[in-house]
């Protein structure tokens, strides 16, 4: 069965040009959700019940996730990758995804999905209601990072006490000199995968992995 | 002597139509000024947004700093037209330490940034309702560095099917001597690049982009030279005259 996914917002029309794009598209997973105001409830709500409309008239199998969390990225994503997992292992193909619709996370995380698993991704011109297919080049950004920067990445984002990560304790845990991870560290924290932060006592910098770094690892194993 | 290094702010700005939080579209911006250190500003507007409130209070902030404030007009009305502007803009400022934030503005404008930013490895970062977030990005690393500068521009140069003569006296033109561009084109054919395809047809070789190499075309930004010539003449225009007179 080949599957799209979408994210909605208030608007179905940047959501429907998505079946000119793709032949055959059998099912339509897309996901919403809203800020906690009251107008915006009901302007969701309605967006959720047009478009499900939409898709029973189209004979489309759809899914309406809900999102508690407009806002949080690294939910997002990891709440779109598990489903393209799950549809995957139904034997169902994923093979585009809409990032139109919702708020700019939601379209982010959308989009960060769709350039790591290499799925295509539309984005609905806005004026002209046309699809337009983002060229994706298909690439590892992983390859951004050394193996040896990934290993200690990954030891960082793992450690179960962020707030003791010293560079010196890190040294010592991964059993080398001070000085053989120090460029390790400056390194990851230069590409923006590392912060530094002053411990309590102000003695040593603290190393921690940043918000949403590990979905780059996770991603491409 | 070089210019030195300094920390550029990149925004996107304008009217959100679809601001679904109580936070004006101004707040947002403003927000952004306040949390990221910069020494210059660049504000990624759309075109039709030029007029709009966010801008006034902008350039009215940055009347006493002469410099610091850089308005670039974006047509978001075609997708790609924004792309390469946005690319423009990153190729000029280049030498310097960019990040994008884009939690102003409305949300193709946004798109198109976060799609150039994960293109080249540049740090982006959203504000809105008191939610801070970072998007997981490689800083430093873009996608095209798996080319070189002479295997872009061969790329850049191919268009439709095209004789390899055709294709030797463009880049010569260029200054690109036959050698390069047949060492251009070893890697652009191989198997696992696959950028461009080759063939002989009457006794003459010919060459075409793969569909990978049209991808890769349409995101390759252009040179530098030309960036730096387009964004004055065509994106910035008087509007960003008119910011950094002020």
């Amino acid at each position: 069965m080949k599957v799209a996914i979408a994210t909605l917002g208030w608007h179905t029309e940047y959501l429907t040009p998505m079946f000119g794009e793709v032949d055959g598209i059998q099912k339509v997973v897309f996901y919403w959700g809203f800020k906690d105001k009251a107008d915006y409830k009901a302007k969701t709500l309605k967006s959720v019940e047009e478009m499900s409309g939409i898709l029973d008239d189209m004979s489309v199998k759809y899914e309406a996730k809900h999102l508690d969390d407009i806002f949080d990225f690294k939910y997002i994503v990891n709440t779109i990758k598990t489903d393209i997992e799950k549809e995957k292992k139904a034997g169902n193909e994923v093979v585009l995804i809409d990032i139109a619709g919702g708020t700019k996370i939601m379209v982010a995380a959308a989009l960060m999905v769709a350039l790591f698993k290499g799925i295509p991704a539309i984005y609905c011109d806005e004026e002209t209601k046309d699809a337009v297919r983002l060229p994706l080049l298909g690439f590892k950004y992983k390859a951004g990072l050394t193996d040896r920067e990934k290993e200690v990445l990954k030891f960082i984002i793992d450690y179960k006490d962020p707030e003791e990560l010293s560079q010196t304790r890190l040294a010592k845990l991964l059993d080398v000199e001070k000085g053989t991870i120090n460029p390790q560290v400056q390194s990851l924290y230069k590409k923006g995968a590392v912060s530094l932060v002053q411990s309590k006592d102000g003695r040593s910098k603290i190393v921690k992995a940043v918000e949403g770094i590990d979905l780059l690892l996770e991603f491409e194993g | 002597m070089s210019m030195p290094v300094q920390k550029v702010l990149i925004c996107t700005v304008g009217h959100d139509v679809e601001n679904k939080t109580d936070w004006p579209a101004d707040r947002t911006v403003f927000s952004a000024l306040r949390n990221h250190q910069f020494d210059r500003l660049v504000a990624l507007v759309s075109r039709k947004d030029l007029d709009c409130v966010t801008v006034a209070k902008l350039k009215g902030f940055f009347k006493e700093r002469p410099g610091k404030l850089e308005i670039v007009a974006i047509d978001t009305s075609d997708f790609f037209v924004a792309y390469q502007a946005i690319q423009r803009v990153l190729g000029a400022n280049a030498p310097h330490m960019l990040c994008i934030d884009i939690s102003g503005g409305e949300k193709v404008l946004a798109a198109t940034a976060v799609f150039c930013a994960f293109n080249n490895g540049i740090a982006v970062f959203h504000n809105e309702a008191e939610t801070f977030t970072r998007l997981p990005i490689i800083r430093g690393f873009s996608v095209f560095v798996a080319y070189t500068d002479d295997q872009q521009r061969i790329v850049s140069a191919i268009k439709g099917k095209m004789t390899l003569q055709a294709l030797y006296k463009m880049m010569a033109r260029e200054g690109m001597d036959e050698e390069a561009v047949k060492d251009g084109l070893c890697y652009l054919k191989k198997k696992d690049v696959g950028i461009v395809e080759s063939w002989s047809e009457k006794g003459r070789t010919k060459v075409v982009l793969t569909e990978k190499g049209l991808v890769l075309k349409k995101l390759l930004p252009k040179k530098v030279a030309e960036r730096k010539a387009s964004i004055e003449k065509e994106d910035v225009g008087g509007e960003a005259e008119a910011a950094q007179s002020t």
